[in-house]
């Protein structure tokens, strides 16, 4: 009887599940084993596809293009370096404060700093670039006051233009992993909150010995999602700079966008993205591998 | 009895999904229709004979122009041309992502009957055999023979003498002046590459930056400056990929060394590296810039948005003076057809094209902005003052190159490089040895 239950379930669920997975087919999986099959082919884009076996694979580490993708990589790297700290901090400190500090009008409040999430990227761009225009706009201005004056603009200097794309970055993220946040910290009980107090915490312990470790699911959860975004960073980069100047802002998105769709290459292209899908799969695993280990360790302490 | 209706609700609505997932694979991406019958008609590799001669028929037509004077001008040639034909109903398709548009369709045996493309997508669409061969037609109708000379070349650039595109507009480019700071100075016109540096000189002098550019326009400057270092026949064996003369070489870096020159003499502002052209413009309009170099076709940005001060219009000057004038300055896009046309639907495309060679709609498209490259008589068919300057100023030049078009992807590596220039990380011989390095890269890459 058990056995019939389970089976009817299980084939009303996969029932259930099918839209979703046919989509997910036609979207996602279909176009990865496409992807895949292109990056073992000489195809510029239109014609035919001729084979070409491994060797755009090979194409990657070779003299003429490693070092374009290592410079593309480093600067994935700072951003993801960046991403799964700033934004996440940012956005737990003010959750806290939002949830904890009972202010008000809180909902309005994320919902300003949630703002730059549902504007298209085109008005972002256009602002911002605006902004840091070193003759029109205000923020050359006030660095100057720091003696942070750039002549050429933030967005024109090599040194510089990484860390003013970041900037733009985490303003536009800190809101996602508030809102997340804030709901997290709303579903931590009171009580221990209430137990702390009377055993006189301060707001400061309050918040990192209770919230930060009563919120670590949603961490690993944002911590996942802007680690994946931080690979994925191509619409901010092409709209401000285009990977200048001279190629100092370029990420491995746009390098790969690039040799598809401008050079043509997109046998090559396709490589490179699989490659870095394969990269990013790996240091997702690793992450979430430790998060577990380090759950497991805690529970461990708890006990 | 309820479980078996939201499982049969719920397989209905899978199949539905991905019978509408299919039927919307075979739809060209980013259109809307505008003008002509309502619904896209693929032209498939059979070419569709609707109708036996005489009787009706439909062309799809392709384009990226979606301007609203664009969008006019095309309107008033389906009209004309559905004067003379009115049993053919054009069906004009705006697409907004042109080259993967094309790309797809042409592979995908979706590709229109008459496709508005550039130069450095139709060597793609060439290389893969999906356009026509319209040299018969060329000569048919004579359209060389009322073109600007070496227009309809430049616009074919992997297969001289034959032709697989055609266009009846040029692209210049010119110096803007502003005339309040060249009066008060007391210049004039330069004439030669010499007078030029005077009157920059002069500007800088008088704590006005003499050059407004941003690093695509500077590219342009290159270019024009290339062509009055090397002979014209240099520069075309270069853009036409038959080969680099030592003449070349030194022209390239002869022009880079005068451009070194202007920078360290600070005829750019320091800023140049981070504007991008509608940044320059705006810097330009503000009254403090002596001199823009820019596209004719923002001609009606100076009417709309410069005031305070008179503007004028002069060609780069060559570097000797008498010496002929060569100016940067191609094709506007060129109209081709698909190569699996024949028979009368392939007589009834060229029909179309033809239309964009007679002088009444070549007024449509002078109107619109677009320069003529056709030896009809134009004036006061376009009302802007500035649109008038550049067509005088233009008057008597030879057309140059685009050189960034020579080779796909080139642009992008020249922009970075310009970057690198104008930051000071490199000189102007690291500059013109990158260039000759790329461009021999991608030319065994692209042209075997």
């Amino acid at each position: 009887m058990k056995k019939r239950s389970f089976r009817k379930q299980s084939a009303a669920a996969w029932l259930l599940m099918l839209p979703a997975l046919a989509i997910y087919a036609w979207l996602v999986l279909i176009p990865t084993v496409q992807t895949f099959y292109i990056s073992l082919t000489d195809w510029e884009g239109i014609g035919p596809k001729t084979w070409a076996g491994l060797s755009n694979y090979i194409r990657i580490f070779s003299e003429t293009e490693w070092p374009a993708i290592w410079a593309a990589l480093k600067n994935n790297l700072i951003w993801f370096a960046v991403a799964v700290t700033i934004p996440i901090w940012i956005g737990l400190f003010l959750a806290n404060i939002l949830v904890r500090g009972r202010v008000k009008g809180g909902k309005f409040f994320q919902m300003v700093y949630f703002m730059p999430q549902v504007v298209s990227m085109i008005v972002i761009a256009i602002a911002w670039k605006w902004l840091f225009n070193p003759l029109f706009g205000p923020l050359n201005e006030i660095l100057g006051c720091f003696g942070l004056h750039s002549k050429a603009g933030l967005l024109s200097g090599k040194s510089t233009v990484v860390f003013a794309l970041l900037f733009i970055y985490v303003w536009m993220s800190f809101g996602y992993s508030c809102l997340l946040y804030t709901v997290a910290i709303e579903n931590v009980d009171p009580q221990i909150y209430e137990a702390a107090r009377l055993d006189g915490a301060s707001p400061a312990q309050e918040f990192f010995r209770i919230t930060v470790p009563c919120v670590r699911g949603t961490t690993t959860t944002i911590t996942l999602l802007m680690m994946i975004s931080s690979f994925k960073a191509f619409d901010l980069v092409y709209s401000l700079t285009n990977g200048g100047p001279a190629g100092s802002s370029n990420v491995i998105s746009l390098y790969a966008y690039k040799e598809g769709f401008i050079f043509s290459r997109m046998g090559y292209a396709s490589a490179v993205t699989v490659t870095v899908s394969l990269l990013l799969l790996g240091l997702a695993q690793g992450y979430l591998h430790l998060r577990k280990r380090k759950d497991g360790e805690a529970s461990g302490d708890e006990r | 009895m309820r479980k078996i209706t939201v499982f049969l609700l719920l397989g209905a609505m899978t199949l539905m999904l991905l019978a509408g997932c299919t039927s919307a694979n075979s739809n060209p991406q980013d259109s809307q229709p505008v003008g002509g019958s309502a619904a896209v008609t693929p032209s498939g590799t059979e070419p569709e004979q609707n109708s036996p001669s005489g009787g009706p028929m439909t062309l799809s037509v392709w384009t990226s122009q979606y301007n609203e004077a664009d969008l006019v001008a095309l309107e008033s040639t389906i009209a004309a041309f559905n004067q003379k034909h009115p049993e053919v109903t054009i069906d004009l398709v705006t697409v907004e992502d042109y080259e993967t548009s094309y790309k797809l369709a042409f592979d995908g045996n979706n590709g229109p009957d008459v496709v508005y493309v550039d130069d450095t997508t139709q060597v793609l669409l060439e290389r893969y055999g999906y356009l026509k061969d319209m040299t018969d037609y060329v000569n048919r109708y004579g359209w060389a023979d009322i073109c600007q000379d070496g227009l309809l070349d430049y616009q074919n650039a992997r297969h001289q003498g034959q032709y697989y595109s055609v266009s009846a507009w040029s692209n210049p480019r010119a110096f803007w002046y502003n005339k309040t700071i060249f009066d008060e100075l007391g210049l004039s016109v330069p004439t030669t590459l010499a007078e030029l540096e005077e009157c920059a000189q002069a500007a800088k002098e008088a704590g006005y930056v003499p050059f407004e550019l941003s690093t695509l326009t500077m590219l342009w400057n290159i270019d024009e400056l290339i062509f009055d270092y090397a002979k014209y026949d240099e520069v075309a064996d270069w853009y036409y990929l038959r080969g680099t003369s030592s003449g070349m070489e030194r022209a390239r870096l002869t022009a880079m060394e005068t451009i070194q020159g202007w920078r360290d003499k600070g005829y750019f502002r320091d800023e140049a590296v981070s504007l991008d052209t509608t940044a320059a413009f705006t810097m330009f309009a503000g009254g403090s810039s002596a001199m823009f170099y820019c596209s004719g076709n923002i001609s009606n940005y100076f009417d709309s948005y410069v005031s305070g001060f008179e503007v004028g219009a002069f060609p780069f000057p060559p570097a000797e003076a008498g010496a002929e004038k060569v100016i940067v300055n191609g094709t506007h896009g060129g109209w081709a057809m698909n190569a699996a046309l024949d028979g009368e639907k392939a007589d009834m495309a060229a029909e179309f094209i033809n239309m964009f060679f007679t002088e009444e709609v070549n007024r449509y498209w002078v109107a619109a902005g677009y320069f003529s490259a056709l030896s009809y008589d134009t004036a006061g068919a376009n009302s802007s003052p500035s649109y008038e300057k550049v067509v005088e100023a233009c008057k008597g030049t030879k057309i140059g190159f685009f050189m960034d078009n020579a080779l796909t992807g080139l642009l992008d590596k020249m922009l970075s490089l310009n970057e690198s220039f104008l930051l000071g990380d490199i000189d102007g011989a690291a500059y013109a040895s990158s260039i000759n390095d790329t461009y021999e890269a991608l030319k065994a890459e692209q042209a075997g």
